[in-house]
């Protein structure tokens, strides 16, 4: 999943609860809007209710009513009648209390303004004031004052009506007004309670719209999880989900029949508690831990991993298993896909073996071929050898024919038995090429100056010619050129009569390939079978190949050798004209002149001459140095292990030559001859016991060399190998120089050489005791035999190169490569052994020990990780040990 | 899960936009308090002083030919309540004292039929009797401490507690709050 695709949800998702509190306040708005505008309307239709128009109208009516009244009561009364004087009384007090009704009253507020009948009303209400003070002073007040009274209360007439008038024409107003009013309120509600409801519809929409959209995603989740149940259930491999502290989540129908716990039994246990079997469980638990704290996962993700696994009735079983990681939201979950390959490894096992037995048989039978060639060739020699003694004795002439009879046979059949061990030898990779100095011309010189004699027995002229400029030298191995022209020249002067032979050599310079031509007019060969005639036992002419004295091998070892050397062969030829064979090869040219013998340097010379010779006392007690000087091939890949070894023999007056590896020693052996081999067996590249059988099988200068093996440990079962190799004697690391000097006087003594391997004695068990952390001893004998600047520079080197070591090795465990960290801890302990670490060296080995034979992405015993863990805090001691004590010579 | 949410929101949604409406329509409406059972009617006296009330018709007590007179001596001894409240007829906020009507009713043991209340001036106006609850119309003869004068709307006028609740502010409240009341007439 990209980073943007998952992003969108989360800002959806973080947006959400604003939304919502967005809608909700929006809404809230709504409704106390709502209620505003309602109580608003309210209070409208309250004052249109109160709107008393009618109740003030029904006042001002009143007024122009009780004035007539008043004004018919002022008429009617006579001073000398008291009841008309008060009946004008009480109707002039209702007028009074209607006049000041509408002067006080909050309703009447506009009318008494001037602009509308404010001048009128208070000129009535002045009349009013004049007239109480003569009504309240009694009738016989009252009495005189009646027709002034009278004329002041008509002129009002015409204001009254007015008030009236007015008062009706600005309540009709109002009202009009008021009701304009609430109108706008009204539409105002209305809109509101329209804008509301449209909202409340749309809210419902959406809802409605997310409802169905969810329950769309709801079914097709539930069709997601029941498919993928479906999967889970169905599937024949154990499925175990579990989150990251190891508790089952899921433990399908394939896990129940593997493992034998119903799902309810799995369900929320720890892995361990299920699964795992005992001597696992700390590296398990340890896994979780590094997962969780962020490590390299050593499982997760690492595709299929085989390890054991352990069934409910505690039987462990050889599983398959494949766990991905991953996360659910916040949590980590591991899926992990389970396979009981109990038959499956049964069936690799079987097939395994019958690989092997049918590889050993046929390797025996290679084997045999070989061993029984090589037997056939020493009696065969001697036959040869007695029928020439023979040839020397009188014999008569049928004595004579019958001897070359003999001698004839004699020679093919050593033929067949020489070809047959060079097939086998270039088969089994075991030839061992020259590269050395040769001038081309003069191989072909020498063919021509053998095969003269053979080629005019049948009527053949051979001779050589160079084609263009050919180097003076160029480098490669001439023996095994001259063996291929050899018998590509035997080939052509065995098919040519009365011809010629016309051998050609050719420099390519601009693709440094030398190529050497055969050429004859002999009976050529068919277009189909030039590519056949290169295979095994392949001979063209049955009535030829009898009487020509082919095995059939000689093309094809023609073609095995020029492979060898990276070179190419071929012909063309047209039948009854005659056939062109060509070689070609990859030879750089040699610019200076070399020595003329690719020997040992001169002064090593007497010394080999010596040696043989002098080392041994007669009375056969083996001396504990060596009296002379000897020249020594030390093998070893460990730097510190190789200079010290060097600097020992160079303290001891030997000569030596260094190699870094099994191949480099082939290269070295190859040139030139040692008086002895010393050689580790645990290297890159090409292991000792390989590199010593190399040599030793081989036929160059060191074929019959000792050969010493160095080591810091030896599996009993490899002893085979070792004297099959070649190997005359196994000397346990850390070496001294007093054991090294004893060592090569011993094994250079020839009364001795016979014996057979001695193996060192068995040290004691690792485990028995732990061991001291330095030997004081070891290490003092190393400064004796290396001085004391010479020790310092190793010591040094010994600490950088062991935090080296010790960072590879720990990473090579992590990554659970058994076979590169049992090489790791071999070649470290090789130096700890040297320096006397004597605890880190027994770790070392237990571990060697422990991992050499374990198959890859195995994981390794509990106590042998114990082992690995333990390995930082001993180094730690060990240095700080080693830095603290300087080693003293006793 | 995202789907329950929103359902739920529109719920909300709803039930509160009907609280709302439901609210609304409350608001709108107005508690009227039952009449409370008449008290046993006792004598009553003559009266000694110029007569203020004249009530007539269905009543329990009477003191008079087929009538209950009250002067002022009788009215100041009955039951007495006053309010403050404005009024639609005068400025200000106006303090009122006197009789309320269901006292007077219950004095003279007046249970059910229909008040005729006149004026001086014999404006007048019909209250049907089960309309008349304590609380509300208050027979004043008293305003802002004094005496009203029939010039100052007396000698007694038949107020409501107008700014106490809405339910006294309309036209029909408005039209039984006789002034200058003289007489009561208690009509089956």
């Amino acid at each position: 999943m990209s980073d943007s695709s998952l992003s969108l949800p989360d800002t959806r998702q973080r947006l959400r609860p604003f939304l919502i509190a967005g809608l909700v306040v929006l809404f809230l708005g709504a409704v106390g809007a709502l209620y505003r505008y309602g109580v608003m309307v309210q209070s409208e239709i309250d004052n249109l209710a109160i709107a008393n128009s009618d109740s003030l109208q029904w006042t001002l009516a009143q007024l122009e009513v009780e004035y007539f009244h008043m004004d018919g009561a002022l008429v009617r009364a006579k001073p000398d009648a008291p009841e008309t004087i008060a009946e004008f009384s009480r109707s002039f007090d209702i007028f009074y209390s209607r006049v000041h009704t509408i002067l006080e009253g909050r309703g009447f507020t506009a009318i008494v303004t001037p602009e509308v009948a404010g001048t009128e009303i208070r000129r009535i209400d002045s009349f009013l004031h004049q007239a109480a003070t003569l009504v309240d002073a009694g009738p016989s007040a009252l009495g005189p004052a009646l027709p002034d009274l009278r004329r002041s209360a008509e002129a009002l007439e015409h204001d009254v009506r007015t008030v009236s008038l007015e008062g009706v024409r600005k309540f009709a107003e109002d009202a009009k007004q008021q009701r304009e009013q609430v109108f706008s309120s009204l539409m105002l509600l209305a809109s509101l309670t329209t804008a509301l409801l449209a909202a409340i519809t749309a809210g419902l929409v959406i809802t409605w719209s997310l409802w169905r959209f969810g329950m769309r995603q709801t079914g097709s989740l539930s069709a997601a999880k029941a498919r993928l149940e479906a999967v889970i259930g169905t599937s024949f491999d154990a499925v175990i989900v579990v989150d990251q502290d190891g508790l089952v989540l899921e433990f399908n129908g394939a896990a129940e029949r593997v493992f034998g716990y119903s799902r309810d039994e799995a369900m929320g246990r720890h892995l361990n508690e299920l699964i795992v079997p005992d001597n696992m469980k700390s590296a398990k638990l340890a896994g979780f831990k590094r997962y969780r704290t962020g490590g390299v996962p050593r499982i997760a993700g690492h595709g299929l991993i085989g390890l054991q696994a352990r069934r409910k009735d505690g039987s462990v079983f050889p599983a398959e298993i494949s766990v991905t990681a991953t996360r659910i939201g916040r949590k980590e979950i591991f899926v992990g896909y389970m396979r009981d390959i109990t038959d499956r490894v049964a069936a690799e096992k079987e097939l395994i073996d019958a690989r092997d037995a049918a590889m050993a048989g046929e390797q025996a039978q290679a084997e045999f071929v070989a061993v029984m060639s090589h037997e056939m060739r020493t009696p065969l020699n001697g036959l040869l050898g007695t029928l020439d003694l023979l040839r020397e004795t009188p014999l008569d002439e049928s004595q004579t024919a019958f001897l070359a009879s003999m001698q004839k046979a004699g020679e093919i059949l050593l033929t067949h038995v020489n070809n047959t061990l060079d097939v086998e030898r270039l088969d089994a990779g075991k030839l061992s090429l020259t590269r050395e100095p040769f001038a081309p011309m003069s191989v072909l010189d020498e063919i021509v100056q053998m095969q003269a004699a053979g080629a005019a027995a049948r009527g053949n002229a051979l001779k050589a010619r160079a084609e263009g400029k050919l180097p003076e030298f160029v480098e490669g191995d001439a023996m095994r050129i001259r063996q291929v022209l050899l018998n590509l020249v035997g080939n052509a002067i065995k098919f040519t009569r009365d011809g010629a032979i016309t051998l050609e050599a050719e420099y390519h310079r601009d693709q440094g390939l030398l190529e050497y031509r055969v050429i004859d007019t002999g009976i050529g060969i068919p277009a189909g079978e030039t590519e056949r005639i290169f295979d095994d036992f392949v001979t063209l002419d049955p009535e030829l190949s009898r009487e020509a004295t082919g095995s059939g091998l000689g093309l094809s070892i023609a073609r095995r050798l020029m492979r060898a050397m990276r070179g190419q062969i071929g012909v063309e030829s047209d039948v009854g004209q005659g056939s062109a064979f060509w070689i070609s090869l990859p030879a750089p040219v040699v610019l200076s002149r070399p020595a003329p013998a690719p020997a040992a340097p001169a002064s090593s010379a007497p010394v080999r001459a010596a040696a043989p010779a002098q080392p041994c006392n007669t009375d056969g007690a083996p001396p504990s140095r060596l009296p002379m000087s000897i020249d020594v091939l030390v093998v070893e890949d460990n730097d510190i292990n190789r200079v010290v070894m060097c600097e020992m023999l160079r303290r001891a007056g030997h000569t030596f030559e260094e190699a870094r590896d099994g191949v480099e020693a082939v290269e070295k052996a190859a040139e030139r001859r040692f008086d002895v081999v010393l050689i580790d067996l645990n290297m890159p590249r090409m292991n000792g016991v390989d590199a010593t059988e190399a040599i030793r099988s081989g036929t160059g200068p060191n074929c019959d060399t000792p050969f010493i093996a160095v080591t810091a440990n030896v599996l009993p079962e490899a002893r085979a190998r070792l004297e099959a190799a070649g190997v005359c004697r196994v000397i346990s690391k850390p070496i001294t120089r007093k054991l090294l000097d004893q060592v090569l006087a011993e094994e250079l003594c020839p009364r001795l050489r016979d014996r057979s391997l001695t193996l060192p004695p068995e040290t004691a068990p690792a485990s028995a005791a732990e061991h001291p952390l330095l030997d004081a001893d070891t290490r003092a004998e190393l400064a004796l035999s290396l001085g004391p600047e010479m020790m310092a520079l190793t010591l040094q080197r010994f600490l950088t190169e062991g935090e080296t070591m010790l960072a590879a090795l720990t990473r090579a465990s992590a990554q659970e490569k058994p076979a590169e960290t049992a090489a790791l801890a071999h070649k470290f302990a090789g130096s700890a052994a040297l320096l006397g670490a004597e605890r880190l060296y027994h770790r070392l080995k237990a571990i060697d020990l422990a991992l050499r034979t374990a198959s890859p992405g195995s994981v390794p015993e509990t106590t042998t990780l114990a082992v690995l863990d333990s390995l930082a805090t001993v180094w730690a001691e060990t240095c700080a040990s080693l830095s603290a004590t300087p080693a003293t010579a006793p | 899960m995202r789907s329950t949410t929103k359902t739920a929101m529109a719920a909300v949604i709803l039930s509160l936009s009907l609280l709302a409406a439901a609210g609304f329509t409350l608001h709108a409406q107005g508690a009227l308090a039952e009449s409370p059972a008449p008290v046993a009617a006792a004598p009553l006296d003559a009266p000694t002083g110029t007569v203020m009330l004249t009530v007539t018709g269905k009543i329990g007590v009477t003191n008079a030919e087929g009538a209950a007179k009250f002067d002022a001596t009788m009215l100041a001894a009955l039951p007495r309540t006053n309010f403050e409240t404005s009024t639609i007829w005068t400025e200000g906020v106006q303090a009122f004292s006197g009789i309320e009507l269901r006292a007077l009713l219950d004095r003279l043991g007046v249970t059910d039929g229909t008040l005729k209340i006149t004026a001086i001036n014999d404006y007048s106006v019909q209250i049907p009797v089960s309309d008349i609850a304590a609380g509300g119309a208050l027979l004043a003869d008293h305003r802002d401490g004094k005496l009203m004068t029939v010039r100052d709307k007396g000698p007694l006028w038949l107020v409501y507690p107008y700014d106490s609740a809405s339910e006294f502010r309309n036209e029909v409240v408005y039209s039984r709050s006789v002034w200058q009341v003289d007489r009561i007439e208690v009509q089956p």
